[in-house]
């Protein structure tokens, strides 16, 4: 039985912790909030461009070499989305453990460029022997269009140059605090709904039909990768509510548990005072 | 699209903030090629945009101004769509601060240094210039 003055401790000790998951989750709440304001208001962009870039895609008179059918035996990019800490449940092992699954079926067959946003991802990934060819961490989550341009613009360079074939993102989508499904997307060759039976209107483009469908998809790559970036941020900030919120619940019923432990250690020792005073009396 | 309707749709999209919306007589966009006026009933065109002034005519004759940065602009018959990197009403654009970025890329402009990015330095003044025209249009 431990002493009252150790049980004292550790409930001590539990409600220091508790008060800093508490506050964690109150700090990912507040990120939380901002995060999904942000994508609420990128999400509509993003839809629209890629709607024109669809409409005018499906009206261009030569294809564009980011809608072509991917070659299958080229190399491939994966971009995945990782946090720069921990502390916010499963969700950088699940990405982890499904990189490294991707690497071992899907694209078991080709060489894989793998490009890793956040530190928490990359480190691991490396640890456990993937080959991490580009790494970024999150820094200012706060503005996320510069690390998406700059992704975007990497990956589209890779694909003009043909150095590599297919480029997929894999990240959380958010949804709400408590789901956020991994999805797989395919950036580059983009992936349109294939039948679309646009009238043929007589459009107008200045400059040219090839210029404006060009600077369409480059521009939504752009924004599309920020949009993912905003999608994770929120997914991570989500995790690590749901994660922080189930820490301070444990912690509290290990305190419950510890007081009750506590108490009847206390009760003991003094029965225990009571039968030595009681029998210290009859034997005198 | 009803024949003889006299409005169109203007919607102006841009990241990091809501859909403004609203219905117009007339809207003049400066495009790639030149500023252009869109009327309801307008041939079918696509084009990108340059910063500068979005002049919306309301029905009610009133005009209000938005400062839009570079982006992409869709015609329809009784739908505009224009997609700007940024987007600024009339009322939220700060003088004071598109005046100082105006004169500091003119600067870099001038000084015409070796390390200077000339095209962001371009840029830059454009979009100031914009942010000006749009707030000055009203303020006149």
């Amino acid at each position: 039985m431990a002493g009252l003055q150790d049980i004292k401790r550790r409930i001590r000790s539990v409600r220091n912790t508790q008060k800093i998951t508490r506050a964690m989750k109150m700090v990912a709440a507040a990120k939380l909030r901002r995060a999904q304001d942000s994508l609420a208001n990128v999400r509509p962009y993003v839809t629209h461009i890629r709607g024109l870039a669809e409409r005018l895609a499906a009206r261009a008179e030569e294809p564009h070499p980011f809608l072509e059918q991917p070659s299958k035996e080229s190399p491939v990019t994966l971009v995945v989305i990782t946090a720069d800490r921990g502390l916010c449940g499963g969700f950088n092992a699940i990405l982890v453990n499904e990189t490294l699954r991707l690497l071992r079926e899907q694209f078991a067959s080709r060489t894989v460029k793998l490009s890793v946003v956040g530190r928490r991802g990359s480190e691991t990934l490396r640890r456990r022997g993937a080959e991490v060819e580009a790494a970024y961490s999150q820094v200012d989550e706060d503005s996320p269009q510069r690390l998406g341009r700059d992704i975007a613009n990497r990956f589209m360079e890779a694909y003009r140059a043909e150095e590599t074939g297919e480029v997929y993102c894999l990240y959380n989508e958010f949804r709400s605090a408590i789901t956020q499904p991994l999805r797989l997307e395919r950036l580059l060759p983009m992936e349109w709904e294939s039948d679309r039976d646009d009238p043929s209107v007589d459009f107008i483009y200045e400059p040219s039909a090839e210029d404006v469908l060009d600077q369409l998809l480059v521009n939504y790559l752009r924004v599309e990768m920020n949009r993912i970036l905003r999608e994770a941020a929120a997914s991570e900030h989500g995790s690590r509510m749901t994660a922080m919120d189930a820490a301070t619940n444990n912690a509290g019923e290990v305190i419950d548990r510890l007081t009750l432990q506590y108490n009847r250690a206390r009760q003991d020792t003094i029965t225990r005072e009571v039968i030595e005073v009681v029998s210290g009396a009859e034997a005198l | 699209m009803s024949e003889g309707s006299n409005t169109v749709r203007l919607e102006i999209v841009a990241p990091e903030r809501s859909v403004m919306q609203m219905d117009v007589q007339e809207a003049i966009i400066p495009g790639v090629e030149g500023l252009f006026t869109v009327m309801p009933g307008h041939t079918p065109f696509f084009t990108m945009t340059r910063p500068g002034a979005v002049v919306a005519v309301d029905p009610k004759g009133e005009e209000h101004f938005f400062a839009v940065a570079e982006g992409f602009v869709e015609v329809l018959e009784d739908h505009i769509v224009i997609l700007p990197f940024t987007v600024e009403h009339e009322e939220e654009i700060d003088r004071d601060r598109a005046e100082a970025a105006q004169s500091r890329a003119q600067r870099r402009l001038r000084q015409q240094e070796d390390d200077i990015d000339f095209a962001r330095a371009e840029a830059a003044l454009e979009r100031a210039s914009a942010r000006i025209q749009a707030y000055s249009r009203l303020h006149y």
